[in-house]
């Protein structure tokens, strides 16, 4: 039992992790062809795995109606969304979904540029006023570092504006000079931290140090 | 000021305002978007660009009036487009633009001179690294279920290696994927396009050379446009940005205003 539920996974594990950085870096015929093969076999398993999510989404909506959790009833609205969508798709404006796509006209098209392409709009467009009352709650000048934050708000904001650039030449000079230099050294080093850590954990499971993806504790 | 629904209020009429009544701003366009214009001016007439249009149309109002504008630019230039996402959601209205865009050149053909591949599963990765060995094989259809093996922009076009400049219109971090498995591994030359706000990521790629030109937000449209000489929503936009971001900062100064005179208050009757 050990065998299978231990030292196959890790075998495998250590194989196809050599092997998949093995071809990553050679430039032999066969790494080419078998880059293409994986490449096809995942975009078949891909397109599996949307079947299998779609499933999942609706099991776990079915579960929420069975058991009348809080909120169970925007789940009707999931399957009437998810009904109206998938009929309109199959319908595809009379020509049926094994026919090429109509682009133009059906009622998939509607409900994908008037409710969902608009709704998408809406949310994102809330994040302007989100920004603008935690700009004005969080910016307060009530340390030394809290008030340099605020200036380069300040800058940065106006400089990224041609109104700042009316205001002084200056303005975007600044903006950029502040976002080039302090904020690029910052993220460097918080990238180079996540990327060395993403090694590490990448070699940890290779060699089967890391072993909590299979469930188990480590 | 703790009743924010004033400054809601005030952002909304200011927005209705500056879109109903919009003003030109002149703007010196920044470097980083001129990189990514003078790149395609440099490359020569039949090279091939390809667009990754990772958006959804939360980020459309930011990332389509660049999209537009560089399909333009791009046909324009007798360049050939090459058109793909892997944001499902983006699929339909980036369809929608390499047709309308490219209707505007009644001598370009889809297929022959742009085209609009879709949406493929299987992860960046995987579909990145099929499309570095062969792209008409990994996307064995354009979005029209068209099959691509048999059109005159794959003879010439076979592999990520075919590629000229790869631009990433990026809502999210699909940028990463495609400097590593496309940028970086194939030697094709990079730029990336995206929302203000993910734009002070994109300076760390800049500066390391993985990508040599950068559109961020409404402003990279705009300045784009303006390069390319044909207004659009990004230059009609930024009328809009101007008053809200002056707004934002008056409000702001104003909080601290408030919070100093309370603060002197509080002080005094202590």
């Amino acid at each position: 039992m050990r065998t299978i539920k231990l030292t196959i996974p890790l075998l495998l594990a250590f194989l196809f992790g050599i092997f998949g950085i093995a071809i990553q870096y050679t430039a032999h015929p066969f790494s080419s062809d078998t880059k293409e093969l994986i490449s096809q076999w995942s975009i078949i398993i891909g397109g599996i795995t949307w079947v299998l999510g779609t499933y999942s989404l609706m099991h776990l909506h079915v579960g929420k109606m069975k058991r009348r959790e809080e909120g169970w009833g925007y789940s009707i609205f999931f399957f009437f969304g998810f009904g109206i969508v998938a009929l309109a798709s199959v319908h595809n404006g009379g020509r049926w979904f094994w026919n090429p796509n109509v682009a133009k006209g059906t009622l998939y098209q509607w409900l994908y540029e008037a409710l969902f392409v608009s709704a998408g709009a809406t949310m994102f467009s809330l994040l302007g006023f989100f920004i603008a009352s935690a700009a004005v709650r969080t910016f307060r000048a009530r340390t030394v570092e809290g008030t340099l934050l605020l200036l380069a708000a300040i800058v940065v904001m106006l400089g990224r504006v041609p109104l700042g650039e009316m205001i002084s030449g200056y303005l975007p000079r600044v903006s950029d000079w502040l976002m080039r230099v302090p904020n690029t050294a910052a993220r460097r080093a918080i990238l180079l931290g996540v990327s060395l850590g993403g090694i590490a954990l990448s070699l940890r499971i290779i060699f089967g140090i890391e072993r909590t993806y299979l469930g188990g504790r480590d | 000021m703790r009743d924010f629904r004033w400054l809601f209020l005030l952002v909304s009429a200011a927005v209705v305002f500056a879109l109903l009544a919009p003003q030109q701003q002149p703007g010196t366009p920044e470097d980083a978007v001129k990189q990514v214009y003078d790149t395609i001016e440099s490359l020569p007439e039949g090279s091939a660009i390809l667009l990754a249009m990772d958006y959804d149309p939360q980020a459309k109002a930011e990332l389509e009036p660049t999209s537009i504008a560089l399909v333009r630019h791009a046909l324009r230039r007798n360049l050939r487009v090459i058109g793909m996402t892997f944001w499902f959601t983006g699929n339909d209205f980036a369809n929608v633009l390499f047709e309308q865009v490219g209707s505007e050149f009644p001598d370009k053909v889809w297929g022959r001179d742009y085209v609009y591949l879709g949406f493929q599963p299987g992860g960046m990765a995987q579909v990145i690294t099929g499309m570095g060995e062969n792209i008409a094989r990994t996307f064995p259809q354009d979005y029209r279920n068209r099959a691509t093996a048999g059109m005159p922009i794959f003879q010439q076009v076979q592999s990520l290696k075919d590629i000229a400049y790869l631009i990433d219109l990026a809502a999210g971090d699909s940028f990463v994927g495609w400097i590593v498995y496309g940028g970086d591994k194939y030697a094709v030359k990079m730029a990336v396009g995206c929302t203000a706000v993910s734009g002070p990521d994109m300076f760390v790629r800049l500066d390391a050379k993985q990508i040599n030109g950068l559109i961020a937000g409404l402003r990279g449209a705009a300045d784009y446009e303006s390069l390319i000489g044909i207004p659009g929503l990004g230059t009609s936009g930024m009328f809009a940005q101007s008053i809200i971001h002056a707004m934002i900062v008056l409000s702001v100064i104003l909080g601290n205003g408030l919070y100093f005179w309370r603060k002197r208050k509080k002080h005094q009757e202590a």
